[in-house]
């Protein structure tokens, strides 16, 4: 199968995704109890006469499965609803946010991936001693606290008692002439560094044991034997040989948890009061405004399913033998 | 069995588990105080009349915690068994039967793995309510499909054993085969799969709660770090001791799934 074959058919197998996340929107709202005017207006003060006309413009009086092809077809418009509580399209609300929360992740997430291999390698290199123990250990730590803790933590050591750095939001906000130029980056890089370090050390942990994992498999195999009787050296070994092999699956995890990264984001965001699309979901969750949360979910489906496919084709053209199997 | 024990770690985790377990289930003996009573001392710092401090309405935070494993703990294990079953049984029947079933499954399962669940869960305590069996449900049946995976490579090897073989010639039927022959020798990579679940439920529940999306009529860790946001800066120990007791208890399950994999993986055990 060539390359482009691999790429389309990988592209078909994710619609099937796409739908399950339509019909689980779709089903919520019609299972639901109670009425789903009632849900998606009712904190409004609306009428019984107002329900009618608003069940009628819905199409709530059409037959289900004609309902479903209206909400599709809205959605594949790029219709994702209106928030009440914001009076503002849902598609643009998170059009707004989206940008602050790919920052936090980008700045979390990078230099995570890069030291978390360097970790993993060096653990697996150095497998069974000291240094093994104590980089799985310290790992193993920083997978099982729950992030927003972390943040509280973080907060009340690093803004509050020693002071040294902003708690809460993008930038400073003051009375006086707002920031410009480079003065804005700095300051915005200084709210940035306690999220993106709780966040990252989070993704760190996973990434050390996944490396580690995976290069210890890699290891065991004839051609590491071979490369070694060959006498070369242990860097190229490991970093030449080993890792680029290694490297496959931790690639595909990454792909498979940017929905993690995704949650841990938010609810990093909601600790720090960071303007993304955490602080909007919670937005949502206080005032109960299901089209929002309805659309959160929809539009971090879409980002996590896109960025599986990427994933996927990356790793395709970085090793041959996937998509000639 | 034995290689588990030669893993401290795994063997410390297994204790934590149990103190903790055992606090929770006694705490109506051990705590110190009554968890819900309010008193005027609000916000002390720790001290020997209160181990961790008191919360903002002048509630012992030590008793509130030992209370609070309960719940949290409930939900980890109900959650988590909600979904081993789901799991067990998708990956099982997928792998016994294998085929075009098989496909249809795991299509199935990859599609409900890629999807953030989190914010399925979200949406749906949101809608349905935030009671507390109902957050163990929905937690239970979002996160089976980890386990479906596991359930499914076991099945499919085992299915393929000559002792099934056997069982089969002597005239067992299917679900004979899968639930007195198979089962019982996937138990072990279940039991990894159902401790890693039960640490995540326990992270979940605690992100839930920490959203507002908690119960409010009962005391859980995530809950009581909800409580202790706003006032971090003035009574840190609100927000410290109940994240703590979250953390050591996910780290020991952890540890404790890290133990069974190192002792049922002999390949990667003598090196």
């Amino acid at each position: 199968m060539s390359l482009r074959a691999y790429v389309l058919r990988r592209i078909s197998y994710s619609i099937p995704t796409i739908f399950l996340v339509i019909i689980f929107n779709f089903v919520l709202i019609h299972a639901a109890p109670g009425d789903p005017v009632i849900y998606l207006y009712g904190h409004l003060d609306v009428t019984g006469q107002q329900i009618e006309i608003i069940r009628e413009a819905m199409g709530l009086r059409k037959p289900l499965y004609e309902q479903f092809f209206i909400y599709l077809s809205r959605i594949l418009r790029g219709d994702l609803g209106y928030s009440f509580y914001f009076r503002q399209p849902v598609a643009e609300l998170f059009a707004q946010k989206l940008p602050a929360t790919l920052l936090l992740m980008c700045a979390s997430l990078l230099p995570s991936i890069v030291i978390g291999i360097v970790l993993g390698v060096t653990a697996s290199r150095h497998a069974r001693s000291r240094i093994d123990y104590l980089i799985s250990g310290s790992a193993m730590y920083g997978y099982s606290f729950p992030v927003f803790w972390g943040g509280m933590v973080a907060i009340v050591v690093f803004s509050v008692w020693l002071g040294w750095l902003p708690a809460m939001g993008m930038t400073t906000l003051t009375v006086a002439e707002e920031k410009v130029g480079l003065d804005y980056v700095v300051d915005v890089l200084r709210h940035l560094v306690l999220p993106a370090t709780v966040l990252g050390t989070w993704y760190l942990a996973s990434y050390v044991r996944f490396t580690r994992a995976s290069m210890l498999e890699v290891l065991e195999k004839d051609y590491i034997v071979t490369a070694r009787s060959k006498g070369l050296e242990d860097r190229q070994i490991y970093y030449g040989h080993a890792l680029k092999n290694a490297l496959l699956p931790v690639l595909t995890v990454i792909g498979l948890e940017i929905g993690m990264i995704f949650t841990g984001a938010v609810i990093t965001e909601t600790v720090f009061a960071w303007p993304g699309m955490g602080s909007l979901l919670n937005a949502g969750i206080v005032s109960r405004d299901y089209t929002l949360l309805m659309g959160g979910f929809l539009i971090t489906s879409m980002c996590v399913i896109s960025a599986n496919l990427v994933t996927d084709c990356v790793y395709a053209i970085l090793d041959p033998r996937i998509s000639y199997r | 069995m034995r290689e588990f024990g030669k893993h401290r770690g795994a063997v410390v985790g297994l204790a934590v588990i149990v103190v903790m377990i055992a606090v929770s289930v006694l705490s109506p003996y051990v705590a110190p105080g009554n968890p819900e009573e309010i008193t005027q001392e609000r916000l002390a710092p720790p001290s020997w009349n209160h181990l961790m401090g008191t919360d903002n309405v002048g509630r012992d935070v030590l008793s509130r915690v030992m209370w609070g494993g309960r719940i949290s703990l409930a939900v980890g294990f109900v959650a988590a068994v909600i979904a081993i079953l789901v799991g067990v049984l998708v990956g099982g029947l997928a792998g016994y039967f294998g085929g075009r079933f098989d496909d249809l499954l795991m299509r199935f399962t990859d599609a409900f793995m890629v999807i953030p669940t989190f914010f399925l869960v979200l949406l749906i305590v949101s809608m349905f309510g935030t009671a507390i069996t109902n957050i163990m449900i929905v937690l239970g049946l979002t996160s089976w499909p980890q386990t479906a995976r596991i359930a499914r490579a076991e099945f499919l090897s085992l299915s393929k054993m000559e002792f099934v073989d056997a069982a089969r010639v002597l005239g067992a039927g299917s679900a004979r085969i899968m639930f007195r022959h198979i089962l019982p020798n996937a138990l072990p990579s279940i039991l990894v799969a159902l401790s890693m679940r039960v640490a995540g439920a326990i992270l979940n529940e605690a992100a839930l709660s920490f959203l507002g999306l908690g119960d409010i009529n009962v005391i859980t860790w995530g809950q009581m770090l909800h409580g202790a946001i706003r006032y971090m800066t003035v009574g840190w120990w609100m927000a410290i001791f109940p994240g703590l007791f979250i953390f050591l208890t996910v780290l020991a399950f952890n540890t404790v799934g890290d133990g069974l994999t190192d002792a049922l993986n002999p390949r990667l055990r003598h090196r």
